[in-house]
């Protein structure tokens, strides 16, 4: 097991470094490190590099790639939480509405043209997260008031009915003004371009804390795959327990979403590809969920931007196009009896 | 032994005083008061709907009922989540497995209560050593490592008593836990809470399908018709088929035959 | 429950035939006017885009729903004949003779009705954008006998001066349109004669789009062209029509100079020069980014010499 997670661990790094070294021009792995050197610790390596090229390792690759790979790791924390907290395995941190919400708040900053003062280009993202988890509550307290024991079915149920509701609105909006109908729909698909330093600085924390918090549950979780009574009998305080794990779930998905538009299938396919690979612990699921969902967003990227070079496809059809047969070959590959 | 007076105080290990309780406001449990000792071994039996589930699931706190019920005198509607689970643990019929877990991780998850080391709440040796136990206990030693969902239905079953073992509860309560078992899994699992029940304090509340194995199992019977206990008493005293035909709404002594033979003979055995 | 559903069902039907009725006597109004001009004089001919159209010996009720061409129409000396724009030209009205108070239509889905009621001889179409077809909404008004003519986007200058030519003899204005052909032949001739001597090509990226989905163009467009006659070099020349580009690939190409035509947001030269990463860029270190008149390099017609002069002014202000 120990040798999994080293493997894990390099395999990651490796993987950013190679989103970092490819793209339009390719960037020699030592150019890389002399430039991470120069501007991290000091050391005077970079002075043969050309600025352009410095330009575009430093304010463009690597806060795109850190950026792709916080997204994954979140987007996949909250899909391992959800999958066992809803007790099932085709769970999504979108099930409850999340990516409606955020597209909804995200849909009237781009139709109003709001920006507002402080915040400036962080209104959107905000704007995206407030209506996500604003979403998500309204779904959970709905399905809260319906089902005193907060059935996992009516949950699923509940943020159904709130995801298509939003939905629809969302969609009035984007016929009511359709000039930035293509705006909205372009957010939606989901993008990590020009995504600077500042993103990064904004979203990595958030995302580093909601998934340290995630630890704290990971045997809870554990005991929720058994089901609720289960749990309750082992000694778990289901409900609040419950609540708190939607909670950071959404909150995770919320941000992501708000940051990088819609991206799905890392939140499906990255938990159950590592519990087939490490088992079913969440101690271990959970983190490394978060590695390995960083390091399939930025391959998914690396593709998105280089395969239609200049043009770059929106990186949540890429995540669909390779996650579906990805997740199909993995899944299934075990069964045959 | 079967003693049926109530031990006063804290040495009683479980206290019911008209307890009523059900789902959606359908009452189904319709006033229910009975005590249990410390060392006790009790099977409920009785006709299906007659509220056995609910029953057991309010004394482990699943669900709100009216009335009280006192676990070691403390009444339960006070006391945490966690607080119960220490002291009861609950074992029911195989639940569908989501998501494979090994073996030794699942009854890991039993000393949930005791882990205390870190974020990640990490055993410790003993809890990893005890856990080793109770797998050894129900003799799955050599499946430890094996994912559950590849175990047959006794197998599993095993590995949830080991698990509930795991708890380190005072008092186990088990669900019809032996239904869709062979026969032989059905006696092995009652075997094996037997020698648990050996040790001091340990008591076990049972709701079994299978009135032979209660009365084989139990020392002392509960009955329970229409969400109301109908008798309570030792095994040797049910002997009596009218009451059973009475709950069971048939001719249960002709059916018993040869078992209520075999109970007279042991029982008179057992008051000796 | 079933009341209500049978009441909507009533009341849709109502609305169908009402309007029904109304687009009966639209076209009675089309056949009585028909009728009126159908001695001789009803000319045969293809429109831009290869269809058969038969114009109408009289043109004097003009409906226009390309801005392009409503431009056209005005140097024309046509405005007073416009009966109807679409709403992309608003800037137009009360310019050239053409009315105040003219109705303007959207010209992704234009009421059809409306557009028949004003009765035109004439109804000139764009091919607009790659991204989205046009031909659909107009079909009904194909089908009721008005005269479209359709003229796709032009993509060099050659097929530009083209429309012009066709616009001016179907309207009976040849004359006003050579003249107008003639004036961009000059023009082009200049600015040519100095392009074509220039040897160190400075490299360009022209932006059609701002961040964060930024949109450029290769060849096979007019833009392209006209950088080309001016002798510099678009750096994305090798690929074809309108594209949208990654950031990372305008830093890495380099440009000399930077063009932006964007004019739906504030400053777009400054967020071009705000963007991180873009300041290594040979362009924005020597300050060399510039506003391109937006209408004049977006319109396919003849305006196009004031954006082109524009942009020569802006690559080689020493030469121009």
């Amino acid at each position: 097991m120990k040798i999994k997670v080293v493997f894990a661990l390099l395999g990651s790094i490796i993987i950013c470094m190679l989103g970092i070294a490819i793209g339009s021009v390719l960037i020699p792995f030592n150019d890389i490190i002399a430039v991470i050197g120069s501007k991290v610790l000091g050391t005077a390596k970079d002075a043969g590099i050309d600025k352009v090229t410095l330009s575009i390792i430093w304010d463009m690759r690597i806060p795109r790639v850190l950026m792709a790979f916080a997204v994954g790791a979140a987007l996949s924390v909250s899909g391992a939480i959800m999958q066992s907290t809803l007790k099932n395995p085709l769970a999504s941190s979108y099930t409850l509405g999340v990516s409606s919400g955020a597209a909804f708040g995200a849909g009237i900053v781009i139709t109003a043209g709001l920006t507002l003062p402080i915040l400036g280009f962080l209104t959107l993202p905000l704007a995206g997260f407030i209506f996500g988890m604003l979403t998500v509550l309204g779904a959970v307290a709905f399905a809260a008031s319906m089902d005193r024991s907060m059935d996992t079915n009516t949950i699923i149920l509940s943020g159904m009915v709130f995801s298509l509701f939003v939905n629809a609105m969302l969609t009035l909006m984007s016929s009511l003004k359709r000039e930035d109908a293509q705006k909205l729909i372009m957010w939606q698909m989901g993008s990590f371009s020009q995504k600077s330093w500042v993103h990064v600085m904004i979203f990595l924390p958030i995302a580093f804390i909601l998934i340290f918090f995630t630890l704290f549950y990971v045997r809870e979780l554990d005991l929720l795959t058994f089901g609720e009574e289960h749990a309750k009998a082992a000694g778990v305080d289901a409900n609040k327990v419950k609540w708190i794990l939607l909670g950071l779930s959404s909150a995770l998905t919320g941000c992501a979403v708000s940051f990088s538009g819609v991206i799905g299938f890392v939140d499906l396919v990255a938990p159950h590809v590592v519990r087939k690979i490490y088992g079913s612990s969440h101690r271990i699921v959970v983190p490394i969920s978060a590695i390995f969902g960083g390091c399939f967003m930025v391959v998914a990227d690396l593709i998105a931007r280089t395969i239609i070079s200049p043009s770059e496809l929106p990186v949540g059809a890429v995540t669909a196009l390779v996650g579906a047969p990805f997740f199909g070959y993995v899944y299934f590959s075990g069964r045959k009896r | 032994m079967c003693i049926f007076q109530e031990e006063r105080g804290d040495e009683g290990m479980l206290r019911l005083e008209n307890v009523r309780c059900g789902y959606d406001e359908i009452e189904v449990i319709k006033g229910v008061s009975f005590h249990v000792n410390k060392g006790d071994k009790i099977c409920i039996i009785g006709p299906n709907g007659c509220g056995k589930s609910t029953l057991l699931k309010a004394i482990a706190g699943l669900i709100k009922s009216d009335g009280e019920i006192y676990l070691s005198g403390i009444p339960i509607r006070k006391m945490k989540r966690a607080e119960i689970a220490s002291k009861i643990a609950m074992l029911r019929q195989n639940e569908t497995i989501y998501f494979p877990y090994t073996v030794f991780e699942t009854v890991l998850l039993g000393r949930y209560l005791h882990m205390k080391g870190g974020i990640f709440r990490s055993p410790s040796k003993y809890d990893r050593d005890f856990v080793l136990e109770c797998i050894d206990r129900v003799g799955l030693s050599d499946v430890k490592d094996r994912q559950i969902n590849t175990l047959s239905g006794g197998q599993l079953q095993r590995v949830f008593l080991a698990k509930a073992l795991a708890q380190e509860p005072d008092l186990i309560l088990l669900d019809e836990p032996t239904n869709h078992l062979d026969l032989k899994y059905q006696i092995e699992l009652m075997e094996y809470l037997n020698q648990w029940t050996q040790k001091d304090g340990h008591t076990v509340i049972g709701v079994l399908h299978d009135i032979n194995l209660a009365m084989h199992f139990a020392d002392k019977i509960l009955l329970l018709s229409d969400g109301k206990i109908t008798k309570y008493g030792c095994t040797n005293n049910f002997v009596d088929g009218k009451l059973l035909e009475q709950a069971y709404h048939m001719d249960i002594k002709s059916y018993m035959q040869n078992s209520l033979k075999i109970w007279e003979e042991s029982a008179v055995k057992r008051t000796v | 429950m079933k009341k209500a559903i049978l009441l909507i069902m009533v009341a849709i039907l109502a609305f169908g035939f009402i309007s029904c009725s109304k687009t009966d006597s639209n076209v009675q109004l089309i056949e009585d006017s028909n009728s009126v001009e159908n001695s001789s004089g009803v000319v045969n001919t293809k429109d831009r885009a290869g269809n058969d159209i038969e114009v109408p010996k009289t043109v004097d009720r003009i409906i226009s729903m390309a801005p392009s061409t409503t431009e056209i129409l005005l140097d024309l000396g046509l405005g007073d004949k416009i009966v109807a724009i679409d709403r992309n030209a608003k800037g137009l009205k009360g310019e050239k003779g053409l009315d105040e108070g003219v109705p303007e239509f959207d010209m992704m889905a234009p009421d059809i009705e409306k557009l028949v009621s004003l009765k035109p001889n004439i109804v000139f179409t764009s091919g607009m954008s790659n991204l989205e077809g046009k031909a659909e909404p107009y079909k009904p008004l194909r089908d009721l006998g008005v005269c479209v003519a359709e003229i796709p986007t032009s993509n060099s200058i050659e097929a530009i001066k083209e429309d012009i030519i066709f616009i001016a003899d179907i309207t009976k204005t040849s004359e006003k349109g050579r003249e107008i052909v003639e004036s961009i032949d000059a023009e082009v001739d200049k600015i040519a004669r100095i392009g074509k001597d220039i040897k160190e090509k400075k490299t360009v990226y022209f932006e059609i789009a701002a961040a964060p989905n930024m949109y450029s163009f290769g060849s096979g467009v007019f833009l392209n062209e006209i950088i080309e006659l001016v002798g510099a070099t678009n750096i994305f020349k090798d690929y074809n029509s309108w594209i949208n580009v990654s950031e990372e690939s305008v830093v890495a190409a380099n440009p000399d100079v930077i063009l932006t035509n964007v004019n739906y947001i504030d400053d777009p030269v400054g967020e071009i020069k705000s963007r991180k990463g873009w300041e290594n860029i040979k362009a924005v270190k020597n300050n060399e980014v510039y506003y391109i008149d937006n209408n004049s390099s977006n319109l396919p017609n003849h305006n196009f010499v004031k954006a082109m002069k524009e942009i020569a002014k802006a690559i080689y202000p020493d030469k121009y």
